[in-house]
């Protein structure tokens, strides 16, 4: 039997007469970090602060190391977090502010210091030390916040949305230096993001939160490449996601998609496009279904043949994303996105007409009326 | 253009002009203070401004009709007031902030209503009570008394500040393993510094200068200095000197007081300065 550090067992929570959170089932494995992945408000801190034991949950069981621990107290539970605000303690020193669990655990002065500066080096914050908490940048602040969590001997470490705050370019850097302190550490982590980018980065495995409910679980490849429905997929790809409809119709015996939006009418025979979906789109014969790309399955055609469907449309405009750009077509009455390189646009395109190709093999297939994956 | 910058330079000429004149009418009292309490006698109305002989009889009047004595008990009783609502307040501040208190609302209602009531129309039935246990004329007395004075708005004043504090810092502070008084007198109090300091300087004002109560709750001996100065009187009427005198030596601990805390003050008085 697998040991788990840690089991959610049917959490139900509620807040003033609203559910917060709604039968969550969630095992973590030791040294595994598992990610909680959802929109603002939609119950991620609330599921750790009742890991935490900082407030109590309606029904259910948190196990830690395979023991039910309800009724215990936050400082029993060996339990460490980083809290969205920070919440340091803004009059006292960064030394003081790392301390902090170690003073409540009555360690002595020497082996506090020598903990303390330990983890000061690993953040590389030990130049800040003797600085005040309120004295320090954003991202110094984060730092701090994350050497505090971990100085604690701990079995399980939360860390709620804790690069939410920060600049892209911060962000970017103590993400990277994260990822290295996780595999270095192999502690047995939950993480909480609103960005599914920085959850598909760094996480073992990720479980979807949507109004306080899991939605999906997995790890980010699975979740990346098979989303459960079309809500998930939007989410999941930060909504640059190209949606276009069709309906599922045979003639002569070949089972096609007629792309609707396109003025005259654009098929696709099935069994050319995408061979192995023959069999689950008979099933679908006279549904709407979605056909989601992701931008960068999306591309112009020049040159490159295309093994897909060609759309004309015209430059609506781009955004400039460093060393790509993002470009807005519109094909119809769609409007599709596009990731392209540098050398491809410049000012004077836009109003341009240019052929547009969907890799429809690299697309995802969705029943418009329930919204589900069609796998 | 011009005219624009005549019409700048006239307006800003006539607000300086405004505002001095505000200032003289604010501080000429004082001046007449602190110029007659070094006035002779004999000078008292013949020069009402100006001053042409220092002397330092009217403090040593003052002194005999014991002025010093009264300076001393305000002391006690203020400094006793404060304290004790002090502690007091930011307890009960910290409950109503952070704990799940019932009726918490009422409550803080409650608390500031008995603002809202004149003192005069308390001051018979507390007269009795106090006589009745035998705190009236007592240091103790006064001070319970003036340190419930001073607790609502010393609670309503604190505990806005605690509210600012987001409530993970408590939780960092639990789960890092302290305890919750640890956490009160570690964490908060000195985060909300400020606001105590603000509340401290508000109630020793307040009662610092308060008379009702002092003229009904004191004797004799434990009269403070508002209390004196309402019964000073010379033989042939008011002998100002004397008065100018008792209260220079009134107002000068305030003022020093109010001047050693301004610092804390101007923060606590811009309410939601607390850092994050």
């Amino acid at each position: 039997m697998t040991k788990y550090s840690l089991e959610l067992i049917n959490i139900t929570k509620y807040y003033k007469g609203k559910k917060v959170l709604d039968h969550i089932n969630i095992k973590v494995k030791q040294g595994e970090m598992l990610t909680l992945l959802g929109p603002p408000g939609s119950g991620k801190t609330t599921l750790l602060k009742i890991i935490a034991g900082l407030e109590r949950q309606d029904q259910g069981n948190v196990m830690i190391n395979g023991e039910i621990v309800d009724d215990e107290p936050p400082y029993k539970r060996k339990v460490s977090m980083v809290f969205e605000t920070l919440a340091l303690y803004p009059h006292l020193t960064v030394f003081e502010n790392i301390a902090s669990p170690l003073i409540a655990a009555k360690k002595t002065k020497s082996e506090i210091r020598k903990r303390v500066e330990e983890v000061a080096s690993l953040l590389k914050i030990r130049h800040l030390l003797e600085r005040k908490a309120d004295k320090l940048s954003g991202g110094e602040r984060q730092r701090v916040a994350l050497a505090r969590a971990l100085v604690k001997e701990a079995d399980i470490y939360l860390f709620d949305e804790p690069f939410i705050n920060l600049d892209a370019k911060i962000r970017t850097t103590l993400r990277t230096e994260f990822k290295k302190l996780k595999e270095a550490l192999k502690k047995t982590m939950v993480f909480s993001t609103p960005d599914p980018l920085e959850a598909l980065a760094l996480s073992d495995n990720i479980a979807i939160i949507f109004n306080g409910k899991i939605v999906q679980y997995g790890s980010p490849l699975e979740i990346y490449n098979n989303p459960l429905n079309i809500g998930i997929a939007r989410y999941i790809t930060g909504n640059i996601l190209n949606e276009l409809y069709a309906i599922v119709e045979e003639i002569n015996g070949e089972i096609v998609l007629n792309v609707k939006g396109f003025g005259q009418s654009k098929t696709l025979t099935v069994k050319d496009m995408v061979p192995e979906y023959v069999d689950l789109m008979d099933n679908y014969i006279g549904h709407e279904i979605i056909i989601a790309n992701k931008a960068n399955y999306c591309y112009l055609v020049h040159g490159k043949s295309c093994e897909g469907l060609v759309l004309e449309a015209e430059i609506l405009g781009f955004e400039n994303h460093g060393s790509e750009i993002l470009l807005y077509v519109k094909a119809g009455n769609n409007v599709l996105r596009l990731f392209t390189s540098k050398e491809d646009i410049k000012y004077g395109d836009i109003g341009k007409k240019v052929n547009v190709c969907i890799d429809i093999a690299k697309s995802t297939f969705f029943d418009k009326s329930t919204g589900l994956i069609i796998r | 253009m011009k005219n624009v910058i005549l019409l700048y330079k006239i307006k800003r000429t006539l607000r300086t002009v405004l505002l001095i004149l505000i200032v003289i009418i604010y501080l000429s009292p004082l001046y007449w203070i602190f110029t007659t309490a070094f006035k002779s006698r004999a000078e008292m109305f013949s020069n009402i401004f100006t001053i042409s002989k220092f002397t330092l009889e009217n403090f040593e009047e003052a002194s005999r009709y014991g002025a010093f004595e009264a300076i001393k008990n305000s002391i006690i009783v203020t400094v006793g007031g404060v304290i004790l609502a002090l502690i007091l307040s930011v307890f009960a501040a910290y409950a109503f902030s952070r704990f799940p208190v019932k009726g918490k609302n009422i409550l803080m209602f409650y608390i500031l209503s008995t603002r809202m009531m004149p003192p005069i129309a308390l001051v018979i039935p507390i007269f009795i009570m106090f006589q009745k246990i035998g705190l009236k004329g007592t240091y103790a007395g006064l001070i319970l008394m003036y340190a419930t004075i001073s607790l609502p708005f010393s609670i309503w004043m604190i505990k806005s500040f605690i509210d600012d504090i987001p409530r993970d810092v408590d939780q960092a502070a639990l789960l890092d393993g302290h305890s919750l008084s640890y956490i009160l007198f570690k964490i908060i109090i000195p985060m909300v510094m400020p606001g105590i300091i603000a509340s401290m300087v508000f109630a020793a004002i307040t009662i610092w200068n308060e008379f009702v109560f002092a003229l009904l709750l004191s004797s004799l001996d434990t009269r403070p200095t508002s209390v004196l100065l309402s019964s000073i009187r010379g033989e042939r009427g008011f002998n100002w000197g004397r008065i100018a005198a008792i209260e220079v030596v009134y107002i000068l601990p305030i003022i020093i007081f109010v001047f050693l805390v301004q610092k804390h003050l101007l923060r606590g008085l811009t309410f939601g300065t607390v850092r994050r």
